[in-house]
């Protein structure tokens, strides 16, 4: 099997992850925070020394407001539900996935928030910004967008949308989990989101099931859940402070681990996304060239949709999974993105490369895609 | 029979923090000033107020320059502690 899957979650992970994972089995296998043994406090060093290599990575000063999450959709409801109060106004872009634009809708649909869906210009940045503009408020109190669409690859111009809401006096969150590990997120200077939301079984390389909310407001955020947290055990409350009020129960030991893995693989990997850009480019381009293959934006990230003509994009994925080759076919969790871009009818099958890509394999795509065109089938 | 009492740090060389996540940031920043310590958990700060983790330094360490590194890197210590 070749896998062209990594925006669903990054495959194979490096050696560095997997041993880094291990030790959460030998080294570091008590509970962060909830003890005085020695492998208690070495347990907790290390989920420390991961909060600060997230935060490092994302150029940010406070590693005490890395929170670790099941995943980036619990960071976003975390996030989105902390904030928002009765009568307040959202703004979020035509692109979003699901784990944005749900929780928002649920909140919209019980009557507690308004909201507003900006269109993207994936053409040109200067038209979304004036879009998101266009739609804020006095009573908008966030602003959302996805920094990079998991359908289509576009990258949104998040640093004028996030001095957008601030100038407007509203919250900006980032869903960077098609981002973070690719691209430069600057916290301290030209992107000061007051949420970034990260998957960092994707382009971190962690494990599965573990997400990170970083947080870079003062703002008072209710909690989603309550329970242990190690601190303030005599209060009925949550601790006030971060991580603890965010965290309840005990953390992923075993994906935190294999974080500090995955980012020292990406330290050693400092030509990532060039590497897996010019891969996706010559695929792209190879792709154009096949008659009946649709092709909608060239890519600013390792993934992109496509389609044949006169099949579903389940049906071209499904075609492509029986020989051999592993993407996704359908809507991607996005159907906001699929209906922006008029393929809502069809879907589409996506592909999307990691670091252990190669031109062979890529080759190889492009002749099984010429032959499913040819075939159906 | 009495239960043994537990081994307890000098009070006037612990600084008791409000979770093991400030315990650390503690340790780390003072350790990047020279000064050691070791974080030990110790029920005298199990109270409202504290995890029970505390810094634990050596005798004769100059506790108002620890606290000023700590305050600076805004690290919140925790109330009730023997300072």
């Amino acid at each position: 099997m070749i896998y062209f899957d990594n925006a669903a979650t990054t495959f194979p992970k490096p050696v560095l992850t997997r041993e880094a994972a291990g030790a959460a089995f030998t080294r570091y296998g008590a509970n962060p925070g909830r003890g005085g043994h020695t492998m208690a406090i070495e347990t907790a060093q290390m989920v420390y020394r991961a909060r600060e290599g997230v935060a490092r990575l994302l150029h940010f000063d406070k590693p005490e407001n890395v929170v670790f999450t099941l995943n980036c959709t619990q960071g976003i409801n975390q996030a989105v539900k902390g904030v928002l109060r009765m009568g307040d106004h959202v703004v979020i872009s035509s692109l979003e996935h699901n784990a944005v634009y749900r929780p928002l809708e649920a909140l919209r649909r019980a009557g507690m928030i308004t909201l507003d869906i900006a269109p993207v210009d994936t053409e040109c940045p200067e038209n979304t910004v004036r879009a998101f503009e266009a739609c804020m408020t006095p009573k908008t109190r966030l602003v959302c967008c996805i920094h990079g669409s998991n359908v289509f690859g576009t990258l949104q111009p998040a640093e004028r949308l996030c001095a957008l809401a601030h100038e407007h006096g509203a919250l900006f969150l980032l869903d960077a989990a098609q981002t973070a590990g690719l691209v430069d997120i600057d916290m301290s200077g030209a992107l000061p989101a007051d949420f970034v939301c990260l998957a960092c079984h994707k382009g971190l390389y962690a494990p599965t099931a573990l997400g990170a909310l970083v947080v870079g407001t003062d703002t008072p955020i209710c909690t989603l859940l309550e329970g242990g947290s190690g601190s303030l055990s005599l209060e009925a409350e949550m601790p006030p402070f971060l991580p603890d009020r965010l965290e309840a129960g005990t953390v992923n030991t075993t994906g935190i681990a294999g974080l500090l893995g995955g980012l020292q693989f990406l330290r050693r990997q400092p030509r990532l996304y060039e590497n897996e850009m010019t891969l996706t480019h010559f695929l792209f381009d190879r792709l154009a060239r096949i008659p009946d293959v649709i092709l909608y934006r060239r890519p600013a990230l390792p993934v992109f949709s496509f389609g044949i003509r006169d099949m579903t994009g389940e049906a071209v994925a499904d075609a492509l999974a029986r020989r051999g080759f592993a993407l996704r076919g359908g809507f991607h969790c996005s159907p906001l993105a699929h209906r922006a871009m008029g393929t809502i009818e069809t879907g589409t099958a996506r592909v999307s490369l990691g670091a252990f890509n190669t031109m062979p394999q890529v080759q190889a795509l492009l002749r099984a895609v010429d032959t499913v065109r040819r075939t159906g089938q | 029979m009495q239960p043994r009492q537990p081994w307890r740090p000098d009070p006037s060389y612990t600084v008791p923090l409000t979770s093991i996540t400030y315990a650390i940031m503690a340790q780390n920043t003072l350790r990047a000033h020279g000064v050691r310590s070791n974080i030990i958990r110790d029920e005298r700060y199990y109270t409202g107020k504290s995890c029970g983790y505390a810094l634990s330094l050596r005798p004769g360490t100059n506790m108002g320059r620890v606290m000023e590194i700590l305050r600076e890197r805004g690290i919140k210590i925790a109330e009730g502690g023997g300072l």
